[in-house]
């Protein structure tokens, strides 16, 4: 009887709703594609913004979100930084750039594109549930 | 004056031959004057879906380069409604036998004589893309709820922004409503969120297609066809401005997904658990 229930309850988890996948993939290269901008520069961006933020704050990069988002036909690049503490001195240029230099190969392992494409999509739909509830009022 | 519309989408075998094929029947059918032109050069079908394969004499090159006297000695009259007429493509030609400055002039000269003017464009974005846009005021752009089909007809949009063919409306076709309503295919809202584009008309899957171009009888003509009473209210939208806008079901989430989201569990976290 557990096993029915256990196999029920994880048969609902698994429900295939590929199609959301989808939409967050091809938000991620359609956006960049109007763009004419490749994955790879759009990474490069990343790591000079890491670049420059971890100058003045302790930044989470795994958490860290980096990409276009579309306002009807309009793009805009959206960031999503999570702050961990202030850095007491801020790092002068050339050792940030040493930093980040060492930093890139770990990014570029960590970047998942479907997953930034994930939290592009769920935030378009906060917005759109915001934007929603705005009315209603 | 008529209107010139080109049916187009990046992306091959999405159902544009198709789309022209029923759109222009409904027209006539509507009591319209229309000419189907086929810019399809090389590899022309829109002939053989109307069933008017036999009839062709001249074609679009014979009528740029002038080997017919006017283009009236190539149109070809549909075998049901006589306000119809094709204007087939050469099929052993090459797509830069025609330049996009005699397409303009071509059309220009149809849209004297006809209500509507619909070109079937070629898949892809070179040379017949451009020659099959050229002359056109307005572009019907159409499209699957699949991701390739989505991003070439991205990309199709673009480029008409780029030429200032402005108001691309969509035609999304081939569309299964049971896997829309799992989940399991693009949605509609996901479609047109992604191109913001306008919705000109949602047509489902429907075998009765298939046996319609086996048959050259375009499935706007059979009444118990889905995709053809799809096609008869896209013909409304056309003829009529102020016809009933496409309503787009918004999907209920699933009992789970609501679930989800009241624990502030995102679905990916959920699914991986």
């Amino acid at each position: 009887m557990f096993q029915f229930w256990t196999d029920f309850i994880s048969s609902l988890l698994k429900k295939d709703d590929s199609s959301q996948m989808a939409a967050a993939r091809l938000k991620g290269s359609v956006f960049l594609d109007r763009l004419s901008l490749s994955p790879a520069t759009l990474d490069l961006i990343r790591t000079d913004v890491v670049r420059s933020i971890s100058r003045y704050l302790v930044i989470d990069e795994n958490q860290m979100t980096l990409a276009v988002q579309a306002e009807g036909r309009s793009l805009a690049l959206a960031a999503s930084i999570p702050v961990l503490r202030p850095r007491m001195e801020p790092i002068a240029e050339p050792q940030a750039v040493a930093r980040a230099a060492t930093q890139t190969v770990e990014i570029d392992a960590r970047t998942d594109p479907a997953r930034a494409g994930i939290t592009v999509y769920e935030r378009a739909r906060a917005r759109a549930m915001r934007r929603k509830r705005q009315v209603k009022r | 004056m008529g209107k010139v519309i080109v049916v187009t989408s990046g992306k091959g075998g999405v159902g544009k031959t198709t789309a022209t094929a029923n759109l222009g029947t409904g027209l006539a059918q509507a009591g319209k004057s229309v000419v189907l032109l086929d810019a399809d050069i090389g590899l022309r079908n829109l002939d053989l879906v109307l069933g008017l394969e036999n009839r062709i004499v001249f074609d679009l090159v014979d009528v740029v380069e002038k080997k017919c006297r006017s283009f009236r000695a190539a149109l070809i009259k549909d075998k049901r409604f006589d306000n119809m007429h094709l204007l087939p493509a050469a099929q052993s030609r090459e797509k830069d036998a025609v330049k996009p400055e005699q397409m303009k002039v071509l059309c220009n000269e149809l849209r004297q004589q006809f209500d509507f003017v619909l070109i079937d464009c070629p898949a892809g974005i070179e040379h017949g893309f451009r020659n099959a846009i050229a002359g056109a005021d307005e572009a019907i752009i159409v499209t699957n709820p699949e991701v390739s089909a989505v991003r070439d007809a991205d990309r199709v949009i673009g480029l008409l922004e780029a030429e200032e063919k402005c108001n691309p409306h969509l035609i999304v076709n081939r569309v299964k409503p049971e896997l829309m309503k799992k989940g399991q295919m693009l949605s509609i809202q996901d479609v047109q969120e992604i191109l913001n584009v306008k919705i000109l008309g949602i047509v489902p899957e429907d075998e009765k297609i298939l046996r319609a171009s086996n048959r050259g009888e375009p499935a706007v003509l059979d009444p118990s066809s889905r995709a053809g009473a799809a096609y008869r209210e896209i013909v409304g939208r056309l003829t009529n401005p102020e016809a009933a806008p496409v309503v787009i079901h918004k999907e209920q989430p699933s009992f789970m997904t609501r679930v989800w989201r009241a624990l502030g569990i995102s679905e990916e976290m959920a699914n991986h658990a």
